[in-house]
């Protein structure tokens, strides 16, 4: 299939660009300096560090750092366009070699599981397939990259 | 693929007032998810603030389904972690739109001070979300507040 890459990078483009907004107005949740009620750093990149929420915590990007991807309800699989896929990828490459060092018989079955499936992975034309049925499992593997995704419908709505 | 049990939680969402969905998932096309449990928890600490309105709800997911820009995208972690089949239905917490269209399944008014609800749906009658149709934990604190919650749930 040929894909319009650029129009499907300006639309994840202009999701990043709403949520650096976002990071820009106080009270927005999105803020650096935005608390809870209890005067605790509450925004997605503040709430693991001291002060935060949730010290101690697992990090989590910028909102206006997620990447995005395309849902392709009918044929069921998620896609990554232009950069997004390239750096998906080698997000995904990277965890890979993590878990390839790890004894197999301490290894999750998620782990086990994209031990077999990442490797099957590739960027063909600035497009990166993932199947839907494997999707929660490639959210796993960003999320612990220290990275996130957010994900819009094929088509323009 | 059956018996194939996860969680989804959120934990400590700073919450303002105003009803939002904490918690949602929709089931992926020709498989269904059974809802076994639901948890509400507030760390409210104004023991004057009235209680939150708690709702277990059906939802289409017309808009703002699970994973979309107004959520913050959710991976499920199953119970038996040795299990390699992937949980197909999609998760996501912290809606800052509300997704549409939301039907009333059983609500419930949680204490924001101190106040924890944690239903355990009866063995005879899980929540059954067939393919396609989603689910979604709806909460509207009366004063600002952090919300941890999870939905327990099978494929």
């Amino acid at each position: 299939m040929d894909f319009d890459v650029a129009g499907f990078v300006a639309r994840a483009d202009k999701v990043r660009a709403h949520f650096a907004v976002l990071e820009s107005v106080r009270g927005s949740g999105l803020h650096d300096a935005d608390t809870d009620v209890h005067g605790k750093l509450c925004a997605p990149q503040t709430q693991h560090l001291p002060g935060g929420m949730m010290p101690g915590a697992y990090p989590e990007p910028r909102r206006s750092e997620v990447l995005v991807a395309f849902l392709d309800e009918k044929r069921r699989v998620y896609r990554f366009f232009g950069p997004d896929a390239d750096r998906a990828f080698n997000l995904l490459d990277g965890y890979l070699e993590t878990v390839k060092k790890r004894p197999l018989n301490q290894l999750t079955g998620v782990e086990l599981k994209l031990l077999q499936e990442l490797p099957e992975l590739d960027v063909a034309n600035g497009v990166l397939v993932v199947w839907q049925d494997i999707w929660n499992d490639i959210l796993y593997a960003l999320y612990v990259s220290v990275a996130s995704a957010v994900w819009l419908p094929h088509e323009e709505e | 693929m059956a018996y194939n049990q996860f969680d989804v939680s959120n934990q400590k969402w700073s919450m303002s007032t105003g009803a939002q969905t904490t918690i949602g998932g929709k089931a992926a096309a020709n498989v269904v998810v059974k809802v076994l449990e639901a948890s509400f928890s507030f760390d409210g600490s104004t023991s004057t603030a009235t209680p939150a309105q708690c709702e277990f709800d059906q939802c289409t997911y017309a808009t703002n389904a699970p994973g979309s820009a107004n959520t913050t995208s959710a991976t499920p972690a199953k119970s038996d972690t040795g299990r390699g089949e992937t949980i197909q239905s999609t998760w996501a917490i912290k809606w800052t739109s509300q997704p549409t269209n939301i039907t009333l399944q059983w609500p419930i008014a949680v204490a924001q001070y101190n106040g924890i609800y944690h239903y355990i749906h009866p063995f005879v009658s899980p929540f059954i979300c067939i393919g396609g149709q989603g689910v979604a934990v709806t909460v509207n604190p009366s004063a600002s507040v952090n919300f941890s919650g999870k939905v327990h749930a099978e494929e």
